[in-house]
Formats: C-alpha cells, sequence, structure tokens
C-alpha cells in the first residue's frame, strides 16, 4: 500500500487513488495525417520498465486532480510527484 | 485440529495455541477415519508405494477431481463452516513513529528506547503476556529474575502516553512504504465486542523482533507422539507448570537444548541422556554432565518404539553400536530459524550464515530493522543490546532526539555453537513437514525427477504448503536438498513467505464490509412510494429501482406488459433520476464537445436537444445520450444511469491531462435533480393540467427542445426527448420538490389514464422502437460504424476515437451491424443471446440477438441483434438458433414497431 503525497491533500493511502499507467504520451494528430503505426503506437505501446517510471495518477476519493508520479517500480519509492503540464524528470544517475 | 461447531467452526487450528474454554469442542483433522484408526497409518505401511507426486501421477483417470475429495479427506484438509460467519469485525487504522513487532526481551528494550526519545510506539505482541521466551527461559535481567523485569518493562510502557501496547495482535502482512496489517484477537469477555480487529499500521520506522523458531531434527520415527522440542518442553513447564513427561531423552545439535533440559530437570523431571550429534562435548554438555546425566556426544537417534505413544528409543553411537533407552518423552532440537516473514514481506532477501546454520535478515529494503532472535541474535544479552540501540535509532531517525539508554544487562545467557545435522539416516518415514508429512525420501525422490529448485520442490512435495508456511519444515529441506545435491546451503535459496503471517478468518478482512454494509445501497427519493405501489425492486448498478408494479394477480411480464401499453395508448409516469447529468460551462465548452462527442454539438442553437454518442480512443462507443445547450457557454449533457460518474470522471480526465488550456468547467449534476418522465399519447394533456408557466405545444416546444420555468408552480427543466418512441417530457426538479411534483402528477394524470412504468416495461418499448442500448447491443468492440453512423466520418474536425475509425480493421465490411430482425412466423419466441446461423459452413455464427421482448402492442416477439455485413443484408431471411430448432427472422433497420418515428412529434 503506497503512501501517496497528493499535492492538493497530503499524504493518503494508495486506495484513494487511480494509477492511469504511463505519463506524457503524446496525443499524435492532426487525425488525417497519422499513420496507422503512430497511431497503434499511441494507443498501445507502453513502457514497462525496471527502475524509475513516470505515471499519471488520480486522486479519485479525494481531491479528483490528475498529477503525474515518478516512480521506482522496483522498490515502490517515489521520487517525484508534480503536475501534468511539468516536464518528465531526468533520471539522475546514482 | 477444528474448534467449534455450525457457524462458529473454525478448523486448521494449531491445537497448542488454542486458550482453553469451558465447552470449548474441537476435534482432530488430520486423521480420518479417527485418531485411533488413522487411514495414513495404513499409508504408513504402504509407504514405499505412496511417494511425493503420487497422488499427481496415479489419479489421471478420468481426472484429478473424481478422487480429490477422498484424498484431501485423508490427507487432513481441515471443512469450513457451512454457514455465514456470525462473528463481528472491526477495522482500524493507525500511524506511529515506531512500530515493534514482537515483545521478547529484544522487542521490550527496544521500546523502552524508543519511548525514551517520546516518539509515537506501537509494540505488538502474538500472546496474550509480554516477554516471549524470556517468561519460560532462566535469566536475570538487570539483576532481577526475567519475569520480574517483565513486568517493570510493562508497566513503564503502560504509564507512557505515546506508547500503545496490543497483545494477542499478531503482524500478518508487511507492505509498501511500511504499512504493516496486524491482527487483534479480541478479548471475548465483552460481548458485544468484536471477534477480532484487523489494524492497517503506517509507520516510519519498523523494529522487527519476531523471535525464532526451533526446528526439528529429521530421524526415523520423529513423528511418534512423545517426540517434541526441547523449547516446547520448556515453555510447557514455564508458561503452565506442565511437565511433558517422567522420562526424557533430548536429543540435540546445538547448546540451546542444554537450558531445555536444565529446566527439565528443575522441574522434576528425569532425564535418559542427552544425545548431542556433536563430536565434542560442549561446556554446557560437561557442565550438567557433572550434576549426573549421561551424555551420549557424537551419537543420534535412528528410531522411536512405541504405541500409541513413544517407551522406547533406539540410539546409534559416535562407534556405530546402537543402544535402546526407555523414554516416555524426546525432546529434539535441530537449531533455531529465525522468524524472517515480515523481513522477506518487505522485500529483504535473507541470506544463509554458516555459522548460525539458518537464514539471517538480508539488508532491508524498507524502513526497518530486526534485532533479537529473527536477526540470528540467539544470545540474551546480544539480543537486549542490540534491541535497545535500534529502538533508539528508529525513533531517532523518525524525527525524534537520539536518546540511547544503557541497554539492560543479562547476566545469564544460552550459547548456541550449532553443527548442522540435516538429517539422520536410517530406514522408516523421516518427516521434514509434520503438517503436509512430506518425508526425507520425498525431498530425495524430488532432488532425482530433477524437481530441485526451492520453489519447485515446494510445489512437488506440498512441503511448507500447510496453515504453517513452513515455519518448521522450511530450513530442514533446504539443508537435506543441499546435501542431496552437494552444494552449500547458501546457494539453494528460499521461497518467499507471503501474507499473511497466519491463518486469517475472511471475516476480518472484510471488517464491516459484509451484507447490506458491503457496497452502499442507492434508492430513489421515492422509494417508499414505490414500495407503497406495489413495486418489485432490481438493482441497476448502485441503484435499486422498480423493475415493475404487478397488482393482484399479475405476474411480472404480465405487469411489464401492462405498463408497456400505457405508454403506447395513454401516458406512463418513471422515475429517471439516476439518469446521467453533467453541466459543461465555459468559452470553450462548444469546442470541448465538439472532440468528446463523435457528432458536432458547437451547432446546436440554445434551447435545443441532440442525441449524441461518446467513443473512446479506440473509437467503441461508450456511452450515448442527449446534450443540450442552455446557454451559449453553457451545456447539459445527458449519460446513461450506469455512466453518469464514468462519463464526468473521463470528461475531467481528458480536460486535466490532455486539453489543459481549454476553459472549461464540468459538474456532475445528477443527483442535483430528480427525473419525472411523462411518456404517452396523453402525456402533454397531463402536463397542461399540473400547470406549466411556458408553452409546451408541439409548434412551440417540439421535440428535442428543452424549457425551465414552472411545473405545477416549483422550478424544472424540461427536455423533450423520448426513449420509448412516444411523446415524452423530462421534467428535472430539486429533489425536495420531487415527492409532491409526482404526486401531484400522479393524481391530476389519473383522467389520463396514467400508470408507473418500471424498468422493464421501459426496455421493452425502446426494443420495440430500435433505440440502441449502451452495453446490451453494443460490447467493447461496437462502434459508431457498426451502428450506422457512418456520417460522423464526414466531419471536418477531430473527435476523441475518430482516427481509429479509419483503421483497416474498423472499415471493414464483414463488421458485426446493428440490425432488427423481425421474425417470419409471429408464434415464435426469441431470446437475447440467439445466435444467427451462418451460410457458411465452416463458421458457427453470423451474430447473435442482443435485445428481444414480446410487444404487446403488435402481439409477437420483436429483437434486435449484430449481425455480420447486416445492414447490407436488410431485406434477407436468416436462421437463429433457438432452443427449439432454427427460427426464420427477416432482417430489417432496427425498430419494429413506428420505425419512421413519427409518434414522437405529436
Amino acid at each position: 500500500m503506497l503512501l501517496i503525497n497528493c499535492p492538493w491533500c497530503g499524504p493518503r493511502d494508495e486506495i484513494e487513488f487511480r494509477c492511469a499507467g504511463q505519463s506524457h504520451i503524446a496525443r499524435p494528430g492532426p487525425y488525417d495525417r497519422v499513420s496507422d503505426e503512430e497511431w497503434a503506437r499511441y494507443l498501445f505501446y507502453r513502457k514497462n520498465p525496471k527502475g524509475l517510471h513516470s505515471e499519471r495518477w488520480l486522486h479519485d476519493v479525494g481531491c479528483r486532480q490528475w498529477f503525474n508520479i515518478a516512480r521506482d517500480t522496483r522498490t515502490h519509492e517515489i521520487k517525484v510527484i508534480y503536475a501534468m503540464t511539468d516536464p518528465k524528470p531526468e533520471e539522475s544517475t546514482p | 485440529m477444528e474448534i467449534g461447531v455450525g457457524a462458529e467452526m473454525e478448523t486448521n487450528i494449531v491445537a497448542t495455541q488454542v486458550t482453553l474454554q469451558e465447552g470449548l469442542q474441537a476435534r482432530a483433522v488430520n486423521c480420518w477415519p479417527s485418531v485411533r484408526f488413522d487411514i495414513a497409518a495404513a499409508n504408513n505401511a504402504l509407504a514405499r508405494f505412496i511417494p511425493a507426486g503420487f497422488y499427481y501421477k496415479t489419479f489421471l483417470w478420468p481426472n484429478w477431481r473424481v478422487y480429490e475429495p477422498f484424498i484431501r479427506r485423508a490427507a487432513g484438509l481441515g471443512r469450513p463452516a457451512r454457514h455465514p460467519d456470525p462473528n463481528s469485525y472491526e477495522m482500524r487504522y493507525a500511524h506511529c513513529d515506531v512500530l515493534i513487532v514482537g515483545a521478547g526481551p529484544a522487542g521490550l528494550a527496544a521500546a523502552a528506547a524508543a519511548a525514551s526519545s517520546g516518539a509515537r510506539v506501537m509494540l505488538v505482541e502474538q500472546d496474550a503476556t509480554l516477554g516471549g521466551s524470556l517468561r519460560w527461559r532462566s535469566g536475570e535481567v538487570d539483576g532481577a529474575p526475567g519475569a520480574v523485569w517483565i513486568e517493570r518493562q510493562r508497566t513503564a510502557l503502560a504509564a507512557s502516553p505515546e506508547v500503545r501496547v496490543l497483545t494477542r495482535t499478531a503482524a500478518m502482512g508487511y507492505f509498501d512504504h511500511n504499512a504493516l496489517a496486524l491482527l487483534e484477537e479480541v478479548d471475548a469477555s465483552t460481548a458485544s465486542a468484536p471477534r477480532a480487529r484487523l489494524w492497517q499500521v503506517r509507520a516510519k520506522r519498523v523494529v522487527l523482533a519476531t523471535g525464532a523458531i526451533e526446528r526439528p531434527i529429521v530421524f526415523a520415527g520423529n513423528d511418534r507422539p512423545g517426540v517434541m522440542l526441547a523449547s516446547a518442553v520448556a515453555q510447557y513447564i514455564g508458561d503452565f507448570g506442565v511437565l511433558s513427561g517422567r522420562r526424557a531423552v533430548f536429543f540435540t545439535n546445538n547448546d540451546s537444548a542444554y537450558a531445555s533440559a536444565e529446566a527439565y530437570l528443575a522441574a522434576g523431571g528425569a532425564i535418559a541422556a542427552i544425545v548431542d550429534s556433536r563430536p565434542t562435548k560442549s561446556e554446557r554438555g560437561a557442565g550438567i554432565e557433572a550434576s549426573g546425566v549421561r551424555v551420549i556426544c557424537g551419537g543420534a537417534v535412528v528410531a522411536t518404539h512405541g504405541r500409541p505413544a513413544l517407551s522406547r528409543l533406539s540410539v546409534r553411537k559416535a562407534g556405530g553400536d546402537t543402544i535402546e533407552i526407555a523414554a516416555d518423552l524426546l525432546a529434539i532440537s535441530g537449531g533455531w530459524s529465525p522468524t524472517l516473514h515480515l523481513h522477506c514481506q518487505s522485500g529483504g532477501a535473507p541470506r544463509w550464515d554458516e555459522g548460525l546454520a539458518c537464514l539471517v535478515p538480508g539488508a532491508s529494503v524498507q524502513s526497518e530493522n530486526s534485532v533479537g532472535a529473527c536477526a540470528g541474535e540467539f544470545l540474551l544479552s546480544e539480543a537486549l543490546a542490540h534491541g535497545a540501540a535500534t529502538g533508539a535509532l528508529a525513533a531517532h531517525l523518525a524525527g525524534f532526539r537520539f536518546a540511547p539508554s544503557p541497554a539492560p544487562q543479562a547476566i545469564s545467557s544460552i550459547g548456541f555453537s550449532i553443527e548442522p545435522l540435516w538429517r539422520v539416516g536410517g530406514r522408516g518415514k523421516a518427516f521434514v513437514d509434520f503438517q503436509n508429512d512430506v518425508t526425507a525420501d520425498d525431498l530425495a525422490l524430488a532432488q532425482r525427477e530433477n524437481f530441485i529448485s526451492v520453489e519447485h520442490l515446494k510445489r512437488y512435495t506440498t512441503l511448507g504448503m500447510g496453515t504453517d508456511q513452513g515455519k518448521t519444515s522450511n530450513v530442514n529441506a533446504i539443508g537435506i536438498m543441499s546435501e542431496l545435491r552437494q552444494q552449500p546451503a547458501a546457494v539453494s535459496g528460499v521461497t518467499r513467505y507471503r501474507f499473511p503471517y497466519k491463518p486469517i478468518a475472511l471475516g476480518a478482512l472484510a471488517g464491516m464490509r459484509r451484507g447490506e454494509k458491503f457496497k452502499p445501497r442507492r434508492r430513489l427519493t421515492l422509494h417508499d412510494w414505490h414500495q407503497a405501489n406495489g413495486a418489485v425492486f432490481e438493482e441497476y448498478g448502485p441503484w435499486t429501482r422498480p423493475a415493475h408494479y404487478p397488482r393482484a394477480g399479475e405476474t411480472g411480464w404480465m405487469a411489464e406488459q401492462r405498463e408497456a401499453l400505457a405508454v403506447r395508448n395513454k401516458v406512463g409516469i418513471f422515475d429517471g433520476s439516476p439518469l446521467g447529468k453533467i453541466e459543461v460551462l465555459g468559452p470553450d465548452a462548444a469546442k470541448f464537445l465538439d472532440l468528446v462527442y463523435a457528432n458536432r454539438m458547437s451547432n446546436l442553437e440554445i434551447g435545443k436537444c441532440r442525441y449524441g454518442l461518446m467513443l473512446n480512443e479506440l473509437g467503441v462507443i461508450i456511452d450515448d445520450g442527449v446534450c443540450s445547450r442552455l446557454a451559449d457557454d453553457h451545456f447539459l449533457v445527458g449519460t446513461t444511469s450506469a455512466g453518469a460518474g464514468r462519463i464526468a470522471a473521463w470528461l475531467q480526465e481528458w480536460l486535466q491531462c490532455e486539453w489543459v488550456d481549454l476553459e472549461v468547467l464540468v459538474a456532475p449534476i445528477t443527483q442535483c435533480f430528480d427525473v419525472i418522465t411523462l411518456s404517452g399519447p396523453n402525456a402533454r394533456d397531463l402536463l397542461s393540467e399540473v400547470g406549466v408557466d411556458f408553452d409546451i405545444s408541439a409548434k412551440m416546444m417540439p421535440h428535442l427542445t428543452w424549457s425551465g420555468g414552472k411545473v405545477g408552480g416549483m422550478n424544472a427543466r424540461v427536455f423533450r426527448v423520448s426513449y420509448t418512441g412516444e411523446v415524452s417530457f423530462e421534467i428535472n426538479v430539486a429533489p425536495s420538490d420531487m415527492s409532491k411534483l409526482w404526486h401531484v402528477c400522479f393524481e391530476v394524470g389519473q383522467q389520463f389514464g396514467v400508470t408507473p412504468v418500471g424498468i422493464d416495461a421501459w426496455s421493452l418499448l425502446r426494443t420495440e422502437r430500435g433505440f440502441l442500448h449502451i452495453g446490451a447491443d453494443t460490447d467493447g468492440t461496437t462502434t459508431p460504424l457498426d451502428i450506422g453512423w457512418g456520417r460522423v466520418l464526414k466531419r471536418k474536425t477531430d473527435f476523441i476515437g475518430r482516427r481509429s475509425l479509419l483503421r483497416p480493421a474498423d472499415q471493414r465490411e464483414d463488421r458485426l451491424n446493428f440490425v432488427g430482425l423481425e421474425l417470419i412466423n409471429r408464434e415464435d419466441t426469441v431470446r437475447v443471446g440467439f445466435p444467427v446461423r451462418s451460410k457458411d459452413a465452416a463458421k458457427a455464427t453470423d451474430g447473435y440477438v442482443t435485445s428481444a421482448g414480446f410487444s404487446p402492442t403488435l402481439k409477437r416477439h420483436v429483437a434486435l441483434g449484430m449481425l455480420e455485413r447486416g445492414r447490407a443484408r436488410v431485406g434477407e431471411v436468416v436462421a437463429l438458433i433457438g432452443d427449439r430448432g432454427d427460427i426464420s427472422a427477416r432482417v430489417t433497420e432496427p425498430g419494429a414497431f413506428d420505425p419512421k418515428g413519427e409518434r414522437v412529434h405529436g
């Protein structure tokens, strides 16, 4: 059970949140200039990294706000929580 | 064993852990048919024919399930109670700075040190009292006997305001971010108390002081009654004043058993011999020998004799001679295994300690430390010192001042110095896992058959799979397998320990969330009225709604037919309150709705309504409903009742995650309005009679428009939209006005033949009319193109899912299309799910029926379905595969009744 520090509500149990998977997926367009392959990548292709992963989360049973979490998939350590409009953080080399 | 009767029955309980109570009912489960004639004892005679994997290999024909019940019965797997659990359970949450698991000497020392810093400390102990092994082992701490020191600690902790001590509380699981689950067995003396309480604790630091469990030695006959662990002998004496036998033999490979032997002697027991497998006599051995006890070094117990319990045993001496010794108790110690379950669950990987011959905690992954015996610190002085230091450190790391306090001093310590003895050779069954009847020979067989990975070994032999999850057997199995494979134990690996640490009642996990409290039940404002008027309720998503209102002597189906006819001929009144309502407001509202609907909404005029489809990015229809323009920058999005919450969240997701620049506010207002729907030819007359302060004539308020004003004197929004194909008015009012307005409509409506209509008739009416029902006619593959909405691709702008509709697979002509199915023979019956027979013999079907019912207006069954190339096949006669043979049906456009949709404009 992760402890997630909601930017609006503070630390809350994971059970209050919903994870929508990988973040920073650009929606390709305009629609009439997008190849089938490019569209398929947008719809279906997702990263499954061992290590830092940027995900979209929703504080569903709370403020209902979306935000990004950079999480280490090996340890579940939450490295950064940042706004939807913020750029993806660079992975710092240890 | 199994305790209790009826609903209170609990199975697979460890006999030694049950508190005796007057009237307790207990039965053995590990023997069948009875303890005196255990079928497994007969198996003993056949042992060489029933090796590991025997059942898997033998009972293959006709299949395993035929035999499984008998085998399981004999295997002693308990029976579950057949009634609902009558007990109540609670769930609690807690936060603390330092959580200490285990209140033995190490845990108590840690708690005292952590508490002295002012940190919030939780100390949890699975036993009823504190102290752990110090309760029953000899030893002095800080100059006082163990029991006195324990009492001092207990008193001090009880006086600390920031300390919470929970006894009879086992830590069951260790989860991410230092979340732990504890199960507190509540004292049953209070009648109102729950049986157990599940705690979910979030701790800044965790100190694991879970102790160690003594291991048996694997030798032939080690399961005979009278054979028990040496520490258990000492604990029975210390905790209960019970001497387990009169004349004992101790069999050990380490020093710890000598302390147990001394306790046994002091309690008045006689020791026939101490068999020590180590060739050299230890200091402890020499000491006890001086007091007159025979010590046999380099020896081993090779057989036990006696029925039903131990009377004699065979000992092979160092030289190879075997002697017989009479004894009614054999106390064994094969070393100690730290209790690593929580450390493992926290993500730690245990490592093998060659000197201690056991697994010890590896590096910490989460904010935890292990102290005392569970860290391999088997000496009391060591456990106390490390416990105190770690408790102080944990509080400091949790943000409190570092307050090192002098560690409690112990003067008496038990030595250890183990020399591994994984298996004593000899004929007969030498048990490794006593609960699952896995012997050393079974492990050897598994090794020969190449089930050598610990994970394979476990599943092939069932070793460690009982309710004890290998607490006593895992390390011996690793040792034996390592010997067989001639490799160091360190490389043999270890199976993972998983939640829960010990069996847990399912009711405890559910807590209060059972029965009516499992899920909130949503009732309509008018629930009581519906009930008083004979409604039969059903669950629709979270809502409890009237399915139909049968009159005396009517079946549900008869009521549905009568209600549907009333709508077609007069007027029905329907409670549509759960219908999803979402207000979309802002300068970019129209632009946003053009993106989220497959059809355009920005050109909708104020005061008008339009039916729309919403797709997901895959092009699949996810919801439908009517969108109304309230003002230039203000829309009301109608969704299905089931989609109300989901669609509002989905709109928010697009606004917050994708189109962040759009200035749009989304407000879910489903519960802000209740809905009375009047539908039927008399609907307008009824509404006029109720009284409206705006023009509702067909000319001024045609189909697909809306108006706001007073209805029966109450503020309302009225929408002319129709689910039934008849003239309909959806009247939205505040829930506080609902009851009054409904009553007025119902009273005034009597002269117009008003009839309350339930969901059954409502669904039938829309099936007759051929309207789509999302989730019934459509599934997770249905696109607008499949239902005849190809026109959406003529739009000039993008919308969610648009690009997906252009993919070759979405453009294929052999996709399933939404069609009507008109039965050729009026007497035929059709039901949802009937397949459409394919003319291509290689294919099973061409589609299926998605909606069906008997139309009381048309006096025949009507159906809708999804049919391959359906739209191109309108007019063709197809065969439906019915219960009693094929049924002929003509493919039509959807809508058997009023196919041109004229009635709605009346």
